[in-house]
């Protein structure tokens, strides 16, 4: 067995706010293997895309990781300097994020950000740099290339926008490529579309994925394997297809059916009543407890383990394992 | 292409258009002021001979309308009207003393934008650093130091007490000519220059420092990070690039301020241009002067601005889609 | 949707004094008010504090800073120290009436402009333009050689043309409050125009203009400062503008009568710009880091 591509383990992230730290990560890990497609779901605020930024080194401050390891081909990506981390970001880790228009110069033509990826880090020249880009931007739907490369950020529609961002993300053949809710910005109508291309430039590629959404049906397309996080904490993980079957933690069935429309008999869409807690100041216990049906009283006094390991499938709940 | 053309050409009506409101205001300030708008513009001294023949000239014996339409006649041509000190046209005057005024403007702007805006990206790249924190500070007190002042400052220190910059006028060696000549000047272009510099430094600094922040902080950052892109080639290839269109824009309105810029730092080193010129027709109460230069100058921050608007049209690409 | 920083801090602190507590925390804000509160002071208790009269020349002229005289005497023997006391006054009046009156002209086209919109907006806008670029200076200056150099005139003359910048903060302000629910549901039970403007938007708008306004009189007191150096000020005022005229030519002999005067007006404009920088980060926080 050969060792995963990304390991993150025991990792915590903080924020100082004002009087109390914000712990957004709280002891979580996570793991994606060669070849393999990841999904991470969770909520706002649940810390699913701090843990994306972390991943690739790029969150931002006051946001720090203060515990844990970001293990990645074998070395720890939290230890390295900025040099180093500039020479992992584009080549071998890449980012796709959530919203194409912010996340695009405005004042750069899309084929020259594309390529800027090839000329930071390849020895390739300016003009190969740029073939490649063009080549890549019709390889994504950006036809013709040539005239596309040639656009500013707000001349394209928001869908087109996204494929630049993936196309600045790929053609440097990343070993694994972190997405953040990938789609959320773009119309539903289109959604699919740039699924659809993405799946097909990674698998082409041999690309890992790492996908963060919070919209259930993107990660059922996308992931096979699947980790699900809420406040702060990871609270279930397995394979796709047993997951969407048979979710064990009450929080992942709550997910699934609030995310199927499931009506009740007065006709009203199924929620979770309840809020997610203050994370400056967690409760001790199962954070989801309050708001869970199945709440017994030990899960407000400590909270249940995920095992050790990324095999099978695991939850974080009293319901599952021996007190 | 036929949308910038026409962004041109709504940009020069509007020019002319300022230029035409400013003249009249000026018009109409002469007219509301109290006392006779003939003593005002022929001066305390003027014969009767004069003052009859400015009220025919000038219409002043007849409706506003009328007085309106010479008016514009008069600056159709060219006419800015008759400097009762000097004696001569008041266009004349102004165009005597013009070149020294624009080439201390000139040589301090150039030099101001330059170091302001590195300056400014420094204090923004490194907030942490002591050293920027306190140029920082620095520039929130140049920017409020008076001009007038500071220039009386640096005479005292590097003129009166160093002794190593002249402190008054252009030239001290009439005589000079060629490469002497251009010494001489530059000479005594050195103090002058500094304190409007310093000023000038101040403010692009800070423009420029908040508009880096504003683009450092911007979600394209970390995404030209996430591609591994350098420090270097993050802050002047992305965040500079960005934070200059404000930066030219604001530059663009402060044109005022540089203004009341020149004609204290004039005054304070006697340097022989339309800055000392407004401070001599002030003591004089020439109106003529006055309102001449006031037309003049506002022609020419108008035509500055023009030029700001087609720098900013050139850098950034998404005006030009409207 | 979850953006990096999105996990901002609920409203759980008392939020009326938080923007005390903010200014607070900036140093250099609270720093400027002290200054600008002792500039203060000490021209209020001017006749505590020197006991010679402004504008009088009592002592031999040109004396350097001694014991009797703090700040020596000038050209015609007047004490430069009860000159500056006294100028203070000139310069901070002008500098808060000014700033005055170009709050309310601001106010009034900003709001007017923002909240019809339409053709009214552009001819607000075209006139606010005209007044950004037209040299500031030199129109202040005709107004005040024309109608004289008092302090009113020169406060009028510099409110009448310092109002464009907050106008268009106001209008901006204005235009993107003005289609939100709670002026919708004002104008459908019949609120007139002026209660719309006056009781519901303004009171919520208004606060980047009271930066704006701090600001401006920083910059009205260099104005009028300018001017009286330029010879347009009150003859029978103390000035600090005015003595800073009177001083160039003495500069080789008499460096008091320069730096004492100007020392005084950067410091006006230094603490009132520390104060508005403060009151800056009470506002619009984000923008500083």
């Amino acid at each position: 067995m050969n060792a995963p591509l990304l390991n993150i383990s025991g990792l915590r992230v903080q924020y100082p706010t004002g009087d109390a730290t914000l712990t957004a990560v709280d002891g979580v890990d996570l793991q994606v293997r060669e070849g393999q497609r990841v999904g991470l779901v969770g909520e706002s605020g649940s810390g699913k895309s701090t843990l994306a930024f972390v991943a690739a080194r790029l969150l931002r401050s006051p946001g720090r990781a203060t515990e844990g390891r970001v293990d990645f081909e074998g070395r720890d990506l939290l230890s390295l300097d900025e040099a180093g981390c500039n020479e992992i970001r584009g080549s071998r880790i890449a980012m796709v994020y959530q919203d194409p228009f912010t996340f695009l110069n405005p004042l750069i033509r899309v084929g020259n950000q594309v390529s800027e990826t090839l000329q930071t880090h390849s020895r390739c020249s300016r003009s190969q740099a740029r073939t490649q880009a063009v080549m890549m931007l019709e390889r994504l739907g950006l036809r013709p290339g040539a005239v596309m490369a040639r656009k500013h950020p707000h001349q394209l529609s928001g869908g087109q926008r996204q494929r630049v961002v993936i196309a600045m993300a790929l053609i440097g053949r990343p070993r694994l490529l972190i997405a953040d809710e990938p789609t959320t910005a773009l119309d539903v109508t289109v959604q699919a579309q740039i699924l659809r291309v993405l799946s097909g430039i990674i698998a082409e590629l041999g690309t890992s994925l790492l996908l963060i959404s919070h919209d259930l049906s993107v990660i059922r397309l996308m992931c096979e394997f699947i980790y699900v996080m809420y406040a702060g904490k990871m609270v279930e993980f397995g394979p796709a297809a047993e997951l969407f079957t048979a979710p064990r933690h009450p929080y992942t069935q709550a997910l699934l059916r609030a995310s199927g429309h499931d009506v009740d008999a007065n006709r009203r869409f199924f929620t979770i009543p309840g809020a997610p807690p203050d994370l400056r100041r967690p409760p001790e216990g199962c954070r989801f407890a309050h708001r869970c049906p199945h709440r017994m009283k030990i899960c407000a006094r400590s909270p249940a383990l995920l095992p050790v390991g990324h095999a099978g499938s695991h939850a974080a709940c009293w319901l599952h394992q021996p007190p | 292409m036929r949308a910038i053309g026409l962004y041109v050409v709504r940009r020069l009506a509007w020019a002319v258009l300022v230029c035409i409101a400013a003249a009249t205001m000026t018009f109409l300030l002469i007219r509301l002021a109290p006392g006779n708008p003939v003593s005002i513009l022929a001066g305390d001294q003027s014969t009767p001979e004069y003052q009859a023949a400015l009220t025919r000239q000038l219409g002043l014996d007849q409706s506003l309308w009328v007085q309106l339409v010479k008016y514009f006649q008069q600056l159709g041509h060219g006419d800015l009207g008759y400097s009762f000190t000097y004696h001569t046209p008041v266009a004349s005057v102004i165009e005597a003393r013009a070149a020294p005024t624009l080439l201390l403007m000139g040589l301090t702007l150039a030099i101001s934008v330059v170091v302001g805006i590195w300056v400014g990206v420094h204090t923004a790249v490194r907030r942490g650093s002591k050293l920027w924190g306190a140029v920082e500070g620095a520039t929130l007190v140049g920017y409020s130091l008076p001009a007038f002042w500071l220039g009386q400052v640096l005479i005292l220190i590097f003129g009166v007490q160093l002794g190593w910059f002249p402190t008054l006028g252009e030239t001290s060696d009439l005589g000079a000519t060629g490469f002497a000549h251009i010494a001489d000047v530059t000479w005594h272009l050195a103090l002058p220059a500094a304190t409007l510099g310093t000023i000038e430094v101040a403010l692009i600094s800070r423009l420029t420092r908040s508009a880096m922040v504003e683009a450092l902080g911007s979600d394209y950052m970390v995404a030209a990070r996430g591609k591994g892109v350098s420090q270097r080639r993050l802050v002047y290839r992305h965040a500079l690039r960005n934070a200059l269109l404000p930066v030219v824009t604001v530059i663009g309105l402060e044109l005022g301020w540089l203004v009341a810029g020149f004609v204290v730092v004039e005054t304070v080193f006697s340097w022989p241009g339309l800055g000392s010129l407004t401070f001599a027709a002030i003591d004089a109460r020439d109106y003529p002067v006055i309102t001449g230069l006031f037309i003049v100058i506002t022609v020419s921050v108008v035509l500055a601005n023009l030029l700001t608007d087609l720098v900013y049209l050139m850098i950034d690409p998404r005006i030009r889609v409207d | 949707m979850t953006s990096v920083v999105s996990l901002a801090p609920p409203e759980s602190q008392p939020q009326r004094f938080r923007g005390m507590r903010v200014f607070m925390v900036n140093k250099a804000a609270v720093i400027g008010l002290i200054l600008l509160i002792i500039l203060l002071l000490a021209t209020l208790f001017a006749p505590l504090l020197t006991h010679y009269q402004p504008m009088r020349g009592f002592g031999r002229p040109l004396l350097p800073p001694s014991s009797v005289h703090l700040m020596g005497t000038d050209d015609l023997g007047r004490d430069v120290f009860t000159e500056v006391l006294y100028g203070e006054r000139v310069s901070i009046i002008v500098g808060f009436l000014s700033s005055a009156i170009a709050f309310v002209v601001g106010v009034i086209a900003g709001s007017v402009a923002g909240y019809f919109g339409g053709a009214v907006d552009n001819i607000v806008m075209r006139i606010t333009e005209l007044f950004q670029v037209v040299p500031r200076i030199f129109l202040v200056i005709i107004m005040v050689a024309l109608f004289g150099a008092h302090v009113e005139v020169t406060a009028i003359a510099i409110g009448i043309t310092s109002w464009p910048p907050s106008a268009r903060i106001l209008r901006a302000e204005f235009l993107s409050r003005r289609e939100s629910d709670y002026v919708m549901a004002a104008r459908v039970i019949g609120a007139s125009h002026w209660h719309v403007i006056v009781r519901e938007i303004l009171p919520n708008a208004i606060s980047p203009m009271i930066v704006t306004a701090t600001l401006n009189v920083a910059t009205a007191v260099l104005l009028e400062a300018s001017l009286a150096f330029l010879g347009l000020s009150d003859p029978n005022v103390s000035s600090l503008g005015r003595m800073l005229q009177g001083s160039v030519q003495f500069l080789q002999i008499a460096w008091w009568m320069s730096i004492f005067p100007g020392l005084v007006v950067v410091f006006i404009i230094v603490s009132i710009n520390l104060i508005g920088d403060g009151l800056i980060d009470i506002l619009n926080p984000k923008l500083r880091q």
